[in-house]
């Protein structure tokens, strides 16, 4: 006569056992793929190494905001070429300034908004027309805004005004990097 | 978040500074702070008006009522369909008073816009980018934001007068 089994014994499930022997097997299964996952990605160091990568990991995130940089660059100039283009030619006939004092196109993003930026810079005898120029420039913003649907901020500082952190070079790029 | 009165109230305490700035600081020595405490006073200015009139922005397509731009900035950054970089409340700002200029740059907040805008590319400069302070236009400064505490004003006043 089978032994009547005790409270516990009705409360465990009659497969137990076989799922038990299932999940093992599996978690074997899932070291061995582990395993050869490590084996192939000491494989993938070594192999970085050989072509001159000192560290593959920080490499490839190098590489990836490199590629970022660029992608977000390209952007920049998609959205900011016309406003650009219409800012430059407007301080030129609007405002009657020579093209030989608009000394460099700089784009990037303002640092506080976030918002793309052209930054113009200019040469100091421009100083004295700083007053419309700025007036212009947030009208050409208002303009854009509306009629493009492009929020974008037109700056210009002179030459003088400035240490060179915003001198011959695109300012830096906020946003997805 | 500050009230239409609060924020009015902030916006004379950096204003009684800028002005203290004028009076006491011979030579010239802190002019990149006479632009700063205009911006700041300007800020204040703005929010105030908002706190009264409440106009509209558009983010990523959905129209957002703005009473305080900090509040809107704070509600945007804890929506994850909105897109970084985070909207600042400085961006929402300049963002919302350009909405609500008209072309023609001669609408209230167009002017305001105008005005504004001066204060926070100069104060900006001064701030981070190192701006020879010598430069600054300091009474074109003062009339951008005469121009900008003027103008609330009647905005606020036109509105219903709840923030006197």
């Amino acid at each position: 006569m089978n032994p009547v089994p005790n409270t516990q014994d009705k409360n465990i499930d009659p497969d137990i056992n076989e799922l038990l022997e299932k999940i093992a097997k599996s978690a074997a299964n899932t070291d061995e793929e582990r395993l050869k996952y490590e084996l192939w990605f000491n494989k993938g160091h070594q192999k970085g190494r050989a072509l001159g990568y000192k560290e593959g990991f920080e490499q490839g995130k190098l590489e990836e905001r490199k590629k970022a940089l660029t992608r977000e660059m390209t952007n920049l100039k998609r959205v900011l070429s016309r406003p650009a283009a219409i800012f430059y030619r407007v301080l030129i006939e609007v405002c009657g300034i020579n093209e030989s004092d608009l000394l460099q196109v700089r784009l990037g993003h303002d640092r506080t908004t976030g918002v793309p930026t052209v930054l113009i810079i200019v040469s100091k005898t421009v100083k004295n027309k700083m007053d419309v120029i700025h007036d212009i420039a947030s009208a050409i913003e208002i303009y854009m805004y509306h009629r493009e649907e492009r929020d974008c901020q037109l700056r210009v500082v002179p030459e003088i005004s400035l240490n060179t952190d915003l001198i011959n070079h695109d300012f830096p790029v906020l946003g997805e990097i | 978040m500050g009230t239409c009165k609060e924020h009015k109230k902030q916006a004379f305490h950096n204003d009684e500074f800028r002005k203290f700035i004028v009076r006491h600081d011979r030579p010239a020595k802190y002019n990149d702070w006479y632009v700063t405490t205009s911006f700041y006073s300007a800020v204040h200015y703005i929010e105030a008006m908002f706190d009264v009139i409440e106009p509209s922005v558009t983010i990523e397509g959905v129209s957002e009522t703005v009473k305080h731009s900090d509040q809107l900035s704070n509600k945007l950054f804890t929506d994850v369909t909105i897109k970084p970089p985070r909207k600042t409340a400085h961006a929402i700002r300049l963002q919302t008073l350009k909405e609500n200029s008209e072309l023609n740059g001669k609408s209230v907040f167009s002017r305001i816009y105008i005005g504004y805008n001066r204060l926070y590319r100069e104060a900006q400069d001064g701030i981070y980018n190192f701006m020879n302070p010598e430069l600054y236009n300091l009474v074109s400064i003062g009339s951008r934001l005469d121009t900008v505490s003027k103008l609330c004003s009647e905005l606020t006043t036109f509105k219903g007068g709840s923030c006197k």
